[in-house]
């Protein structure tokens, strides 16, 4: 290599030797990602079927976010009409985190789970009451007198929203019901409780016209599809939850600018079997991305929850009868510190 | 003594279908037939913007263009289930009756053992195995207890069918228990044993999709339709239904294909009602029980324990017999809970009285239309079988809007699941008259009618008996379904929002509590069948 010097030339040294500088700072990395292939599985629980409804998780699989963060593989574990509550699932260690609602994780602390609400997805809370058209239902008091079809699993919420509301349980003729709406459709019941993001698609689809109010409009301050971890994994694996909670908003974000592909995750890939409906699952997810951005998330970040979010929460919890404070239902510690951190996921 | 009864008709109700066999696929056809014709019918009745029912063709329609992509997957999810739930509870139930025929003290334990699983609520456990295992193991598991109770009787009984002589000529070419075994007594069980897992098909297929509903997989039969009616296509969630009905047939018809193959000598068309008869056709054996249930108890309690530490069921979630005992004698909140909950359970208890009345009835009235209608009975006979295995879930919607959603849903609901074994076992126990009766009456020019009033009826009371023991859980089982999917109150609803508010401790007592008076209940039964056959002049006590 007789002429190895008189190739070298001072600009292509200070690139070379930059490149190799570049190198040695890389080395940590490197062997930091050789530690970080020995990833953790990760298991989330849903909690409904798998469709559109958590198209953030579909994203943070699809597109890696989760592998970035450390997890793989991954495992998604479905929730269904009666299937038990997210924070069993948690107790009992089938799950590293999982979607709930703050009064169902509020009343599994309550009788001794230690588990906490580390973000919210939806901001406002979805649940709905869904009526026809040409028989509505626009503002609870109109409730009254009138047949409500209510699921077994939303039979808290339900409560909790007449006591806020002032109206006597006794005069609204309640009506057990399971998820499919065709009481609604053939008049055996006025209203029915729902998610605003599933029966009255599934009924506009079909040509039915319906009217609805949501709860979050009267006096219904829960959020909704909050993250729910356990205690013990935000105490030893606080830096791994952060990355967690940065694939979750990474996938969110997608979801917000690419309602189609969030559809088309859930119908092609995660509810495949499920044999759901493109066209109503696109319409599903860009009617929850109008829940999840508010005037709060646009300041601090979508899944976080300000101090005034959490005492809206906190006033609807009081009404229900549990019994808890906010410190020991929510931890937003470290989503606040995931966007200190990197503020450009505001953006 | 009904066992006697059984197989002796057995062999009665063998030759007279032996006869009819040729005609009999045709008239199978023709009942199907006029099924398709009712279900058109309703379809009519029911159209409108709702469009409660479909009509087969476009359900029919909807099943090609949904295809195997759709049904593929979930065909093969559910299948995956039952048959692995298939073989644990038939390959413990027969290693069960293997150990009886060997230690044969065990028996009344063993007995007693599976009377107690037969008594458990499916719709009740669900919730616990879906809280405790992953995946497809709690539908696993609901298949398998689904089938347990049904094959171990049959096996038992089967094994004890070898007749006398037959067993003391194998005795006297030296022959030692061993050998008894193998000779005699696996041949004479096996017409038993096949007729018990014939039927174990539609039940296994039926737990793995009750289990489906209740807990959290990605793919099945259950979880597409769950789907399926939340999007309101109701095409489709009857198509579910059906392919549902078409497997459970299939189980039971391959089931009943191999036992032919392995057992020329069997007759046909038997064993549906053998193995129903079977089922209910030991259990007065009451003297002295009391000990054996009390040892069975015992072990139930452990087992209940072993559980909750062996599946590491954290305490928050699983609750100990001792936990259940606290919540109902000793917290301070303890009355209350127990008022609570009884009030409750008094609730599901009248809807499982309404349901046992109205499905024995039924059943009753039915399979006296059939004694007098040969021709009704060949058409319509082989429906019960299919539409079982049709989830009443699937069913429930269509049941509260004609019904609404009061008592008379309760005792529809709670009905069917009570009347489609009493219809098998009743129409056994009347076809139980011996020949030489039925000829009597024929040769003086005695009508149908004469027959059955003199004859079948007076003979059919050990059937009947036998129709409501077994009747018992199922009555309870169809009133927390009814109470879960239509009324929304009682024991049923109770233990849904236990599991959504996390009252575990509430849950096992619930369970603990409806097991035990479905059991208490189903001895009583037993007890006044004892009674009343013993005054009636049949043989009373076990053989």
């Amino acid at each position: 290599m007789t002429h190895f010097g008189g190739f070298i030339n001072r600009r292509s040294f200070l690139k070379r030797s930059g490149q190799a500088a570049g190198l040695l700072a890389a080395a940590p990395l490197l062997r930091g990602r050789a530690a970080a292939a020995e990833t953790t599985p990760l298991s989330v629980r849903l909690s409904w079927v798998s469709n559109a409804e958590f198209a953030g998780e579909y994203f943070a699989d699809q597109r890696g976010y989760y592998k970035e963060a450390g997890f793989d593989p991954v495992t998604i574990i479905p929730g269904g009409p009666s299937a038990p509550p997210t924070e069993i699932d948690l107790v009992q260690g089938k799950c590293y985190y999982g979607m709930s609602l703050p009064d169902l994780t509020a009343a599994a602390i309550s009788e001794g789970a230690e588990i906490k609400t580390i973000a919210a997805q939806f901001q406002k809370n979805p649940f709905c009451i869904v009526s026809l058209a040409k028989n509505p239902i626009l503002e609870p008091k109109d409730m009254i007198g009138k047949k409500i079809g209510v699921q077994a699993v939303n039979e808290t919420t339900w409560a909790v929203f007449l006591k806020l509301n002032g109206l006597d349980p006794a005069s609204i003729n309640k009506v057990p019901v399971q998820f499919d709406p065709t009481p609604l459709a053939a008049g055996e019941v006025d209203g029915w409780m729902s998610f605003v993001t599933n029966e009255p698609i599934a009924l506009g689809l079909k040509g039915i016209e319906t009217k609805h109010f949501l709860f979050a409009d009267h006096n219904f301050g829960l959020v909704a599809e909050t993250v729910v971890v356990r205690q013990e994994t935000i105490d030893k694996e606080r830096d791994k939850l952060k990355a967690l909670l940065k694939a979750e908003i990474k996938g969110w974000k997608d979801s917000l600018k690419e309602p189609e592909t969030a559809a088309k995750f859930a119908v092609e890939i995660y509810g495949k079997s499920l044999g759901l409906n493109l066209e109503e699952q696109i319409l599903e997810v860009k009617a929850q991305n109008e829940l999840i951005v508010t005037e709060e998330t646009k300041k601090n970040g979508i899944l976080t929850l300000s101090p005034e979010a959490i005492e809206r929460n906190m006033k609807v919890l009081a009404v229900s009868g549990i019994d808890i404070k906010p410190e020991q239902l929510f931890d937003m510690s470290l989503i606040d510190e995931v966007y200190a951190e990197d503020p450009s996921l505001k953006a | 003594m009904s066992d006697a009864a059984v197989r002796r008709s057995d062999g009665g109700w063998r030759a007279g279908q032996g006869a009819l066999l040729a005609g009999r696929y045709g008239r199978s056809f023709a009942g199907f037939a006029i099924l398709i014709g009712v279900w058109w019918l309703a379809a009519w009745a029911s159209s409108g913007p709702a469009g409660m029912v479909p009509y087969p063709g476009a359900v029919l329609m909807r099943l090609v263009a949904d295809g195997w992509s759709f049904y593929g997957p979930n065909i093969g999810a559910t299948l995956y289930e039952a048959i692995l739930g298939y073989a644990w509870g038939n390959g413990l139930a027969l290693a069960l009756a293997a150990l009886v025929l060997v230690v044969p003290p065990l028996r009344r334990l063993v007995m007693q053992l599976a009377v107690i699983s037969y008594c458990l609520p499916l719709i009740a456990i669900g919730p616990i195995l879906t809280i405790v295992f992953s995946g497809q193991t709690p539908m696993v598991a609901l298949a398998a207890l689904s089938c347990f109770f049904t094959t171990l009787v049959g096996a038992l009984n089967g094994l004890d069918a070898a007749d006398a002589a037959s067993i003391d000529l194998v005795r006297v070419y030296g022959a030692r228990r061993g050998g008894q075994l193998r000779y005699v007594r696996l041949f004479a069980a096996m017409p038993s044993i096949f007729a018990a897992l014939g039927l174990a098909a539609p039940a296994a297929l039926l737990g793995a999709i009750i289990g489906e509903w209740l807990g959290s997989v990605q793919q099945g039969l259950g979880v597409a339709m769950v789907v399926s009616m939340q999007q309101m296509l109701a095409e489709r969630t009857w198509g579910i239904a059906v392919v549902c009905g078409v497997l459970a047939g299939a189980g039971y018809a391959i089931v009943h294909l191999v036992a032919g193959w392995l057992m020329p000598w069997r007759g046909e068309g038997a064993s549906l009602a053998v193995a129903e008869a079977v089922v209910g056709s030991r259990g007065r054996a009451l003297a002295g029980t009391l000990a054996v249930t009390l040892v069975s108890l015992v072990v139930v309690v452990f087992a209940w324990w072993a559980f909750l530490r062996i599946f590491d069921v954290k305490p928050l979630v699983g609750k100990s017999p001792l936990d259940v005992f606290r919540y109902l004698f000793i917290v301070p909140a303890a009355p209350a809970n127990r008022a609570s909950m009884l009030a409750d359970f008094a609730v599901t208890l009248g809807h499982a009285g309404l349901g046992f009345v109205a499905g024995l009835a039924a059943a009753l009235l039915v399979s006296i239309g059939f004694v007098l209608s040969r021709l009704a009975e060949q058409t319509l006979m082989p429906l019960p079988l299919v539409l079982r295995s049709v989830p009443l879930v699937a069913m429930t919607p269509l049941i509260v809007l004609v019904f609404g959603r009061s008592t008379a849903a309760v005792a529809v609901i709670s009905g069917i699941v009570v009347f489609f074994p009493s219809l098998v076992n009743i129409g056994l126990g009347l076809r139980s008259g011996s020949k030489l009766s039925a000829d009597l009456i024929r040769a003086y020019g005695g009508s149908r009618l004469a027959f059955l009033r003199k004859v079948a009826v007076p003979n059919a009371l050990p059937a009947l008996f036998v129709a409501a023991r077994i009747s018992v859980p199922g009555a309870l089982i169809g009133a927390l379904l009814a109470e879960w999917l239509a009324t929304g109150n009682g024991i049923g609803y109770r233990m849904q929002y236990d599991v959504t508010a996390f009252k575990a401790a509430d849950l096992w007592a619930s369970v603990a509590l409806v097991t035990l008076v479905s059991l208490a209940l189903y001895f009583a039964v037993g007890l006044i069948e004892a009674v009343v056959l013993t005054r009636a002049g049949f043989r009373g006590g076990r053989r």
